[in-house]
């Protein structure tokens, strides 16, 4: 349970995280491809076209994907709660009974 | 026993989807709660904090030759008509901003100002793509009504803030208002060359809201122009299968593009003083059939609903019928036309893929350039401008 929510938390928060780091380092610029109507071959490059994907991706994850996966791991951070306010302990695999 | 794992793990995996649904649906129930903006603040009497950023980017450009130079030859390279919306689209704005806040009046003023001086410098051709050079054009002499009815729009709309007895530009308004009535009054269909026969919708509205702006300054009546225009564009420039007015039509009115985004909502901005009634229609079909939604997100579309175009320069690339330069232009009109639900879907939208990032007060949006910025501000801020139009065209007719 514990490790359903963290891992949904992680990959909700991550990528959304990445559109600052992607910014930190210029590659953001190449958002500007997007209105650029005249694409030829080699323009923009393909690091450009990675860095427009990726730019792109993790803004969207930012404004949009990031709550969907809050949101999603809720539940499981709930039932992890209420388990450990039931038990007094956290969940942990234990022997079979 | 050895199946237990397995089990365990697709419950789990059932259980993580199900919740990514349930996610998704209340995100989608959720979402005008969630994302769509406050659009009460661009109708209200202070400047909303965006549109200051955006003047601020734009202020920032503007005020160094060196950079404002820049700005226009990098739009000039990716397309020389960008270069002319972007600078006039902008006044537009500006004269938007000036009649809203008298604070901002004097500033605004002072850029509208080196903006018509800056464009006017360029040769008209200038502003063309390079197919206008393949052919000549069919009415002599020749002339471009992109160039003269987006220029002489610009220059009427800074007489409109203030209109000085000595204004330098006085002279040359008159000259292309001219210029534009002519070329549309020479044309079987009343709709004029913008480029070696093709007469767009963009342009003839904009030159027509130009002669309208004109007429309240000068005292002058055009208003049979007005008429017979809306008369001929009802009866023979209209789209059948939509209802939709051409994108583009030949001198002697034959179709050459249908309905587009990136025409429509111009068209339906410039007709919105100059043939008001055909606006309103032209509003309703557009909305109808040339915006998409999802969830709460709202985007204009380059073709109506169940047809499809070639993608080509002011269409930009449509994925799943999104049209950018039809999202951006549908701002404007929805924004003219008070339609704060539809406004307020696009500017959501806006906020999604346009990617806007402020730096040292100063916004601008990242998958954008200089001409969708000053489209973005010009539908936040359009609304004034109109409005004062008719109002002194009220005052004119009442006083007759």
């Amino acid at each position: 349970m514990r490790k359903t929510w963290i891992v949904l938390a992680v990959v909700g928060v991550v990528p959304a995280l990445g559109f600052y780091v992607l910014e930190w380092t210029g590659a953001t610029e190449a958002l500007r491809y997007v209105s650029t109507t005249t694409w030829r071959p080699g323009s923009p490059s393909l690091w450009d076209l990675a860095c427009l994907a990726a730019g792109l991706v993790t803004w969207v994850w930012l404004k949009l994907l990031v709550f969907v996966f809050l949101l999603a791991a809720c539940p499981f951070a709930v039932a992890d709660l209420s388990t450990v306010l039931k038990r007094g302990r956290t969940t942990r695999k234990g022997p079979c009974r | 026993m050895t199946n237990r794992p397995r089990l365990s793990f697709l419950r789990r995996a059932l259980l993580v989807a199900l919740s990514l649904a349930g996610s998704c649906a209340a995100l989608w129930v959720l979402s005008p709660h969630l994302f769509l903006p406050d659009v009460d603040v661009y109708f209200a009497a202070d400047m909303p904090p965006d549109v200051r950023a955006q003047l601020d980017h734009f202020y920032h450009v503007w005020d160094d030759p060196a950079r404002r130079d820049a700005a226009l030859e990098a739009m000039q390279k990716l397309n020389p008509e960008w270069e002319l919306i972007g600078s006039t689209f902008l006044g537009y704005s500006l004269a938007n901003v000036a009649l809203k806040y008298p604070s901002e009046r004097e500033r605004a003023l002072r850029h509208m100002d080196v903006i018509i001086e800056q464009t006017l410098k360029k040769p008209w051709r200038e502003y063309l793509l390079a197919y206008s050079r393949e052919r000549p054009f069919v009415r002599r002499p020749e002339g471009s009504l992109m160039v003269d009815g987006e220029v002489s729009l610009l220059i009427g709309l800074r007489r409109l803030v203030r209109d000085e007895p000595d204004y330098r530009y006085r002279g040359e308004h008159r000259r292309l208002v001219a210029r534009c009535v002519d070329a549309m009054e020479a044309g079987p269909a009343l709709w004029a060359e913008s480029y070696p026969d093709e007469c767009w919708l963009f342009c003839n509205a904009l030159a027509l809201a130009s002669v309208k702006v004109f007429d309240v300054l000068e005292g002058a009546d055009h208003s049979d122009l007005f008429r017979r225009w809306e008369e001929r564009a009802r009866k023979h420039l209209v789209h059948p299968g939509t209802g939709i007015l051409h994108s583009a039509v030949t001198l002697q009115g034959k179709p050459v593009q249908p309905p587009e985004g990136s025409s429509i909502w111009v068209g339906i901005y410039g007709l919105s003083i100059a043939a008001p009634e055909l606006a309103r229609e032209q509003y309703e079909r557009a909305t109808e059939l040339m915006t998409g939604r999802i969830a709460c997100f709202r985007y204009g579309r380059e073709w109506p609903v169940g047809m499809r175009g070639q993608w080509d320069i002011d269409s930009g690339l449509t994925p799943a019928g999104m049209g950018p330069a039809s999202t951006g232009f549908a701002l404007i009109a929805s924004k003219e036309r008070s339609d704060r639900e539809l406004v307020a879907g696009l500017l959501a939208m806006l906020d999604l893929v346009g990617v806007p990032r402020e730096h040292d007060g100063r916004l601008r949006y990242q998958s954008s350039n200089l001409v969708g910025d000053a489209v973005f501000l010009l539908g936040k801020t359009t609304g004034p401008a109109w409005t004062e139009v008719r109002r002194r065209d009220t005052l004119r007719s009442t006083s007759r």
